[in-house]
């Protein structure tokens, strides 16, 4: 996809997003002008933006959408339950709409004739004054006549930067556009800039034009058309009779010939030759203060005189906060700057070995200022979640009323913080386990009543961070997860043996795994035994975890825990035979060594006395299969998993490590309780362990 | 200097004919037998390096070194093809290909191979496993295998765990 039409596609998907929160937030809580106007913003700017591209289709469709929001934005209509539905068909329709045009297909006829139903019943909510005309605008988006003497006529006068071209935006399509919404009567080119040939760059515009352009439009909407490239142009919009401004407009832009050409492509039979010097136009600027009209201009040096530059005041300018970078810029960034850490560790290994201390001090310093910049590039790539939660509002509503279930979702902690990728792969996982509470977890409102409950239940969804890893919780009041049929259903699919004694927890967790459902009846939301297991494959791909504890009738939680970030973790190296391994220094609760009485007193046992608990032990060696060492002590590393503590014997400890995750390759898939390798500063590559899987496995 | 030219010029033509006329092929020692690869899918050629061990793999999987900031699989041919231990010597080189780095003796050359010396593999009679073999290739008067790296770095038999004994 070329670049200028994906970042078309992410503003629409930007937008449709907004338009699809306010929607459900309207749903939710009633309606509110915030949200219509966020709406009829979102609608504006994708008609906008596709205009700019020259997607007619959509540009017709949004302009039905925002016509009936406009309407209501302005108070003319009242918003009711059914078209805020209708607008939500429309934001379906319309993403879908993007989509095929953006591939440039052709509609399907069932979607084509939806979509003229959808404009239909915009039309048919508008006010009914004149519904007749705006239906009309559906069609052919005004066809403007000569003969209508009341049309308003514009003077646009433009030029553009040297560098418009690599906005990526084509002239052709401005007149495009505002032929779309208006007619242009006269397009007059300004080749006065258009240097010999020996100095002419063929990638620069030299060109200008002056339109008389005719729409009943306001100020306004024509300046919107100009929306995207504002910044890339010098742009002067005025009525056609406005003298005034036609007089700053010769002065402004300089060139000679400018009111003979204007005579000669008869703009105007006459021009009355007004001098207007540098001082006067000031004056006029001054005499227009605070008019809110469209005249308004601000004249600014450019600092060459080929041009000047004018910006207009009124329709504030676009003060953008944030920045859209390409994805892969901050991989490709992340990645030197893995490299950077690695090199660093290198020199401070050297550092060490030449005892300098001055070396030792600027290595380290190094390190410090290395880990902020480390720190500020991870960040860059921290969103927050609150943004994918809310998608999430949609659906919870919608699966609860295909179902007829009454359903209150609460979101807490949408501000919290995660990475981007992190983001979205938790997301198909989080919709699934949200059907699920909903499906299976909500009983029907009547057995609620039953069962001494409000009618509507509850669902929670919520983001905190706690050490090191971000927690995400979905908790509903339902009615529970059945031990006993969950264990009836394990067994009658050979998960376990009947013979089994499993914990509760253990219990629970069963529901991940492949072929399990306890759902009675099969519906299209869930209940088909395929997706819990997978759901927890995504979240251990991504390191995290999953928990879920219930209580028959009062409800369940599920727990999920996952790392902030996955390009690098803070770990401890130990060694164990001859390979070194890096346990993550969030899953350490402490390290303490093996004495020799501790070692008989275990009598052969895997486990030791610590502080009165019983501490199991897993010798890292064997597991492993690694080689004996010929180390003396032995030194226990005490991790904790959720609930699970396990103290791992390795041979060596050798500190913490700032731990850069890099894949160890295809052929060490399965590979139990590994993750990945790390590059340590001497070159040599060590193994990262993956202490939920290690328990698991030894277990 | 003109004649200098002209050399050049022939010799570029040399290169050109040759890389557009038949396929190159890297030529290289293992356990003392030649054999050859088809070059394209050799990413580079390194020195032999140390590698860390990584646990519950099979033998020929020897483990995981760091190859100009990249993890890559190392895997010593010698054990693959089941003719012993590759020994670590002087020579001892790494050809990497798909991010596997495979160990072996020494770097032969890089050359072609004319498509009448290229016959069909028997189906037996050689004493590697038939299915490392794509085709054979008369060189310098011997008959040497050239190998399917495809079936050598098959990732489903090679990621395959070696229980605990």
């Amino acid at each position: 996809m070329e670049e200028e039409v994906e970042i078309f596609l992410e503003d629409c998907e930007d937008q449709l997003g907004l338009m699809e929160g306010a929607l459900v937030s309207i749903q939710d809580s009633g309606v509110d002008a915030d949200s219509i106007g966020t709406i009829f913003r979102a609608m504006h700017t994708i008609k906008g933006s596709a205009g700019m591209f020259g997607y007619d289709n959509i540009v017709k469709f949004a302009h039905a959408g925002e016509n009936l929001l406009d309407a209501a934005r302005e108070g003319l209509i009242e918003v009711n339950e059914e078209m805020v539905d209708l607008f939500l068909q429309c934001k379906d329709y319309l993403e879908h709409l993007i989509e095929v045009e953006i591939r440039e297909e052709e509609m399907e006829s069932s979607q084509k004739s939806l979509g003229e139903n959808l404009v239909k019943a915009l039309i048919s909510y508008m006010p009914g004054e004149k519904p007749l005309e705006k239906s009309e605008d559906l069609g052919q988006i005004k066809e403007p006549s000569m003969s209508e003497e009341e049309i308003l006529r514009w003077h646009i006068s433009i030029r553009f930067h040297k560098d418009f071209f690599t906005t990526g935006m084509s002239i052709h399509s401005i007149f495009n556009f505002l032929n779309k919404i208006g007619k242009v009567i006269i397009n007059q080119p300004i080749l006065y800039h258009i240097p010999l040939l020996e100095a002419l760059n063929p990638l620069h515009p030299y060109i200008g034009f002056e339109i008389l352009f005719e729409a009943d439009l306001p100020y306004e909407e024509i300046e919107e058309v100009f929306e995207f490239i504002i910044d890339d142009v010098d742009l002067m919009i005025f009525e056609h009779t406005d003298e005034e401004s036609l007089s700053q407009l010769i002065a402004s832009r300089k060139e000679d010939l400018l009111s003979q050409t204007l005579l000669d492509a008869q703009f105007y039979t006459e021009i009355e030759t007004v001098d207007v010097s540098e001082e006067k136009t000031e004056e006029i600027k001054k005499s227009l203060p605070e008019v809110n009209k469209p005249e308004e201009l601000e004249i600014l040096e450019n600092e060459k005189t080929e041009s000047k530059t004018v910006t207009k005041s009124t329709g504030a300018p676009k003060v953008s906060s944030s920045l859209r970078v390409d994805a892969t810029k901050i991989d490709l960034l992340i990645n030197y700057m893995s490299e950077i850490v690695i090199a660093n560790s290198k020199i401070i290994t050297l550092s060490e070995e030449l005892d300098n201390s001055e070396l030792d001090e600027a290595s380290s310093r190094m390190r410090e200022l290395l880990e902020v910049v480390r720190e500020g590039i991870m960040d860059i790539r921290m969103v927050q979640v609150g943004d994918s939660f809310a998608k999430f509002r949609r659906i919870v509503n919608d699966t609860a009323k295909k179902i007829g279930k009454n359903v209150e979702f609460i979101i807490t902690g949408g501000e919290t913080e995660l990475d981007k990728t992190v983001v979205e792969r938790i997301s198909d996982p989080l919709v699934h386990m949200l059907r699920n509470s909903i499906d299976h977890g909500i009983e029907e409102p009547s057995d609620r009543i039953k069962a001494g409950k409000s009618s509507k239940g509850r669902v929670d969804l919520r983001a905190y961070t706690d050490s090191g890893t971000i927690v995400i919780e979905i908790e509903d009041d339902g009615k529970g997860l059945d031990k006993n049929r969950i264990l009836a259903k394990a067994i009658e699919n050979g998960l376990i043996s009947s013979t089994a004694t499993l914990s509760d927890a253990e219990i629970y967790k069963l529901i991940f795994e492949a072929g399990l459902s306890t759902a009675e009846k099969v519906s299209d939301i869930s209940g088909r035994g395929v997706g819990m297991d997978v759901v927890r494959r995504n979240i251990e791909d991504l390191r995290g975890s999953i928990d879920i504890t219930s209580a028959l009738g009062k409800g369940s939680k599920i727990t999920i825990r996952l790392p902030l970030t996955l390009a690098s973790i803070d770990g401890f190296l130990v060694q164990v035979g001859h390979t070194k391994y890096i346990i993550p220094l969030e899953s350490i609760q402490e390290c303490i060594e093996l004495t020799q009485e501790e070692l008989e007193g275990m009598k052969g046992n895997e486990f030791i006395n610590l502080r009165g608990d019983m501490l199991p032990l897993m010798d890292v060696r064997v597991v492993l299969n690694e080689e004996k060492s010929e180390s003396a002590r032995k030194n226990i590393v005490i991790v904790r998993f959720g609930e699970k503590i396990v103290g791992l014997l390795v041979d060596e400890l050798l500190g913490e490590h700032q731990t850069v995750i890099k894949p160890l390759g295809d052929a060490f898939v399965n590979v139990t309780g590994i993750s990945g390798g790390s590059i340590l500063g001497s070159g040599e590559v060590a193994l990262i362990f993956d202490i939920a899987r290690l328990i698991e496995y030894k277990i | 200097m003109s004649s200098e030219n002209r050399d050049l010029i022939t010799y570029e033509e040399d290169e050109l004919l040759t890389m557009s006329d038949a396929p190159q092929y890297f030529f290289f020692k293992s356990g003392g037998d030649i054999y050859a690869i088809d070059a394209e899918s050799v990413s580079e050629m390194v020195e032999y390096q140390s590698f860390t061990k990584v646990p519950m793999m099979p033998p020929y999987v020897k483990g995981v070194s760091n190859i100009r900031g990249e993890i890559v699989t190392v895997i010593d041919l010698l054990i693959r093809f089941g003719l012993g231990e590759t020994k670590i010597g002087k020579k001892t080189s790494m050809v990497i290909v798909d991010k596997i780095a495979l160990i072996i003796d020494e770097v032969h050359e890089v050359n072609t191979i004319a498509s009448e010396d290229i016959k069909v593999s028997l189906d037996f009679g050689f004493k590697i496993d038939q299915r490392f073999i794509k085709n054979m290739a008369r060189y310098n008067d011997e008959y040497i295998a050239i190998l399917n790296s495809a079936e050598i770095l098959n990732l489903k038999e090679i990621s395959i765990v070696q229980e605990r004994a």
